[in-house]
């Protein structure tokens, strides 16, 4: 249930920092979560589920908002790719941004604490 | 066990700042790449952002049903109607204020094509796109768009109205500009990483240059000294001749009902020599630029943009009312060159029509009382001089009459995407304009387009002209690029005049030939008056057309005006439909837009028949010629879409224009000469034994009838190499398209392989590749009710994610024209797609 929680408090958190901010919140808030949670096998898997769920629910709402289909589409003619690969690079993006920050600070955390 | 556990520590300890590093190694890469482009990638995390990256195009792709907000430099509140169809229709209090919101509205729509139109005549798009723009930037810059624009801008006087309200409109596009968010921002934009850059007032005049580069750059004396050097004077002047063999001139002549054919013998080739086909390769080359050949397709063979426009008098229209059809044609982009507007201030102006982005006119439309709409004159307006230089190398001075007189240099750098400079350029202009070097010479050019006249301004007020002689009063200063305008109004006048400045030369006037640039007395002597212009006002034939062919017959008028001009076989057809016709409608009038017959099947089909039948009597038809003969029996001779043998006439008429202009091409220097019109090539086919039908590639000394053979024949072999048997892969549908590029050319931006009823000959030509055609096609009715249709190839959006990027092509595809809104007041517009108010500042 913690876990769960933490998981949608940061996803919030990338979704209203996204939003009002930028892009660069994502591993702002990966690096609090991992220095600022109790270091647990599950943190880095939070970090990165929580990535790709903010960005994710904002692609969501620009799908409700706007023909995202079509961006799908000249994207992947502009590229050469399947036109669900900016959908992929996204998430993914999020995913690893939030992911390796909350990984790096959580293993500096690990280093600084007494052996 | 104790041993052990300093041991697993470290194990651990060392696991961890591995972990730690590779972490770090990857959030480092991520941001890396989220914050700093890598080549032609953009920062991918602004990119990406679903926030404020580029998935905001897909969100802002649609107006907003409502809008409201404050620009400054407003007077009053200005409303903005979008219809069904996405057209705006701005009503204001006063013209400052609809020139504010117009600009705005534009730049809102189709901001990336201000900022690339503007680069491309600048010549700063390296800026924009880096290095690979470098050439056609140069090229720009040696051309002097942006300097003569300049000129213009700074010839305009401070103070006046025109000045003012081209400021008005520049001010509507900035104050878009300043108040765009980072969600606004097109995507072009944003694949290049860039951001739109402040917009000048002077900017419109750099679009008049454009638009002057794509309709009134002729320099037909370096082709001809090309062709001169290949096959001599006298074949060159037969081949590209001052007067067409055909006319049926744009200015009617009185009593005349069919065209005048003026039939005179091809004189044959001088030999050529390796020296002369060097001179040829050349002039060509200084004639044939990579800009110019986008926008006006492939100068080396017929002239690609090929506009119509006719009007008819109420006493030859079903209601009794004048008719007006508009057909410009231009190289095809998405967005689209044009965009739709309605401009109303009450008791000021009511005018509907289409601009282009970036001018604050309306230069083909229509308002409650008449309408316009233009074809390209293609006088001839550029000369080119032979001066001669004190240092061919580094040149300082050029002489004129006896004296060395200093050359202006103007210096320009140009720069890349970070601002660095890619390369440096002095160009030389003489008292006459720029100069370019072609194989040691100096030449130097004069050009009606960089003359400090104001066209900007007989534009704006000819959009608020009541009838056709004001229309035609306030467009006599007009210069530039000379256009054949043709209006006509509610009273059920129509007119039509080639309006524009024309240079007054020394001697015979004619300016196809590189003049003496050492003598002042090569210099233009002054401009034509507007009553010698070729124009005519209500003719007895009760109806007006022109199709960029001679404008006056020269047995009227034998002055210089241009030379080569281009087929008159649209004319031909556009006066055959309209003598038929004596109670012309509205749909009439846009069926002959798409019409699909040619007058110049005919000439060619025939005489083959003649020829495969003769040389299968003898014997010496292959199978290949005697197939593609039956089966081009079987053609109606038009080129609807279903049809399954145009295609072969079509490849014919390739390998005929192929076969028997030989002599201009074929040397490794000379691959690709100039090809003489068709109207030349019909012309030929009355001297069946010409030397010109020999094909100088073969020992055997080939005539008429056996050229028509061999390319029926190969005609045949390619198309079925190329699409198989006879069958449903011949269709026209799917052989000429249309591709309809981006702007910027980027992949997948662009629609392709859009069927288009076109062809050779046809009142909707195309150029083979389909790159160019009708950019716009309307009609009106000028009855107490002024009606009006229209549609053109693309969309009002700018935004290639948006339903109204390309949604009229369907319709264009197919020939058919929607219905165009014009309400009296903001009110009247029943079921508005999207409204915009804007407010004065506070």
């Amino acid at each position: 249930m913690k876990w769960l929680m933490q998981l949608v408090a940061l996803t919030l958190v990338i979704i209203a920092g996204t939003w009002f901010a930028g892009w660069w919140v994502v591993p702002l808030a990966g690096a609090a979560f991992g220095a600022w949670t109790s270091a647990t096998r599950t943190t880095v898997l939070t970090a990165t589920l929580a990535g790709a769920l903010g960005w994710g629910a904002l692609l969501a709402f620009d799908a409700y908002a706007g023909p995202v289909g079509r961006l799908l589409d000249v994207f992947g003619s502009l590229f050469r790719l399947p036109s669900g690969a900016l959908v992929v690079l996204t998430v993914a993006y999020a995913a690893l941004l939030c992911a390796s920050a909350a990984a790096v600070s959580r293993g500096i955390r690990r280093l600084l604490a007494p052996a | 066990m104790t041993d052990r556990a300093p041991m697993l520590a470290v194990v651990t300890r060392a696991s961890q700042v591995a972990t730690a590093m590779v972490a770090s190694a990857l959030l480092a890469a991520a941001i890396f790449v989220g914050a700093v482009p890598i080549g032609r990638v953009p920062p991918l995390g602004a990119f990406l952002d679903p926030a404020h990256g580029v998935w905001a195009v897909a969100r802002n792709a649609e107006l907003p049903r409502t809008a409201s907000l404050r620009i400054a430099g407003l007077k009053d509140s200005v409303t903005v109607m979008y219809d069904d169809r996405a057209v705006p229709h701005i009503f204001a209090q006063n013209e400052d204020d609809l020139m504010r919101a117009f600009g705005y509205v534009v730049a809102r729509d189709r901001l990336f094509q201000l900022e690339l139109q503007t680069r491309a005549v600048a010549g700063t798009l390296s800026e924009l796109v880096g290095a690979s723009a470098l050439e056609l930037d140069r090229e720009a810059r040696a051309q002097g768009l942006a300097w003569g624009a300049e000129r213009k801008w700074n010839a305009i006087p401070e103070g006046s109205e025109n000045r003012r309200l081209v400021k008005a409109y520049g001010d509507g596009i900035s104050a878009y500009i300043a108040q765009m968010g980072p969600d606004d921002v097109p995507l072009e934009f944003r694949l290049l990483n860039a951001r739109p850059q402040e917009w000048k007032p002077q900017y419109t005049y750099y679009l008049l240059a454009r638009m002057s580069l794509t309709l009134a750059w002729n320099d037909e004396e370096l082709r001809r000294a090309g062709v001169v050097a290949l096959v001599g004077e006298r074949a060159a002047e037969a081949l590209f001749p001052v007067n067409a063999p055909i006319q049926e001139p744009i200015q009617p002549v009185a009593g005349r009902h069919a065209p005048r054919i003026d039939p005179a013998p091809l004189p044959p080739p001088a030999p050529r020599d390796s020296a002369h086909a060097a001179v040829a390769a050349a002039l060509f080359g200084a004639a044939e630029s990579p800009a110019l050949l986008a926008l006006r397709g492939d100068a080396s063979g017929e002239i690609a943009v090929g506009s119509n426009n006719w009007a008819v008098s109420p006493k030859r229209t079903a209601a009794g009312h004048a008719l007006l059809s508009g057909d410009p044609h231009l190289q095809l982009t998405l967005p689209s060159v044009w965009y739709e507007v309605h401009l109303v201030v009450p008791g000021v102006i009511d005018t509907y029509g289409v601009t282009i982005p970036g001018g604050p006119i309306v230069p083909i439309g229509f308002n409650r009382s008449m309408a316009w709409t233009a074809t390209n004159t293609g006088a001839d307006v550029l000369d080119y001089y032979e001066e001669k230089v004190d240092d061919a190398s580094h040149p300082t001075k050029y002489e004129l009459d006896g004296a060395w007189k200093p050359l202006a240099l103007r210096i320009e750098a140009i720069k890349g995407r970070f601002g660095r400079v890619l390369r440096t350029d002095t160009i030389y202009h003489t008292h006459r304009g720029p100069m370019i070097r072609v194989r040691g010479r100096w030449l130097s050019r004069r050009w009606t387009a960089l003359e400090p006249t104001d066209d900007g301004e007989a534009l704006r007020l000819a959009d608020k002209a009541k009838s056709v002689s004001e229309w035609m009063t306030v467009m006599g200063s007009y210069g530039v690029p000379a256009q054949n305008f043709l209006t006509a109004d509610t009273l059920g006048h129509i007119a039509i005049r080639s309006t524009g400045h024309y240079p007054l030369r020394p001697g015979n006037g004619r300016g196809d030939l590189i003049a003496d640039g050492t003598k002042s007395a090569s210099d233009w002597t002054g401009f034509w008056p507007v009553d010698r212009y070729p124009q005519s006002e209500d003719p007895a034939q009760g109806y007006l057309a022109s199709n960029n062919q001679q404008p006056k017959d020269p047995q009227v008028d034998a002055a210089y005006f241009g030379s080569n001009w281009p087929n008159p076989f649209r004319a031909l057809r556009i006066n055959a439909l309209l003598r038929a016709d004596s109670a012309v409608t509205p749909d009439a009038m846009r069926r002959y837009q798409t019409d699909p017959s040619s007058e110049l099947t005919t000439l060619f089909v025939q005489p083959m028949f003649d020829a495969v039948a003769k040389a299968a009597v003898a014997g010496a038809a292959d199978t290949a010629a005697v197939r593609g003969a039956a089966l081009l029996r079987e053609w109606d001779g038009r080129f609807t879409l279903d049809n399954e043998r145009a295609v072969l006439y079509d490849a014919m008429m390739d390998e005929l224009m192929q076969r028997t202009w030989d002599e201009l091409r074929g040397t490794p220097l000379v691959r690709r000469g100039p090809t003489p019109s068709t109207t030349i090539l019909a012309q030929l086919m009355r001297d069946p034994n010409s030397l010109w039908w020999d094909d100088r590639s073969t020992a055997a000394r080939e005539n008429r009838d056996s050229i028509l053979v061999a390319s029926i024949g190969a005609a045949y072999l390619r198309v079925t190499k190329q699409y198989g048997p006879p069958g449903a892969r011949w269709r026209w549908s799917g052989i000429r398209t249309a591709t309809i590029d981006h702007l910027a050319r980027l992949p997948g931006l662009g629609r392709t392989k859009i069927p288009m009823t076109s062809g050779r000959g046809t009142l909707s030509p195309s150029d083979g590749d389909g790159t160019h055609g009708a950019s716009w096609r309307f009609v009106v009715e000028l009855g107490h009710d002024v009606r009006a249709w229209g549609t053109y190839p693309g969309g009002q959006s700018g935004n290639p994610v948006s339903a109204r990027y390309d949604d009229r092509l369907p319709w264009w595809s197919a020939g058919k024209l929607d219905t165009l809104r014009f309400p009296h007041r903001a009110a009247d517009l029943a079921t508005p797609r999207a409204t915009l108010t804007l407010h004065p500042e506070r």
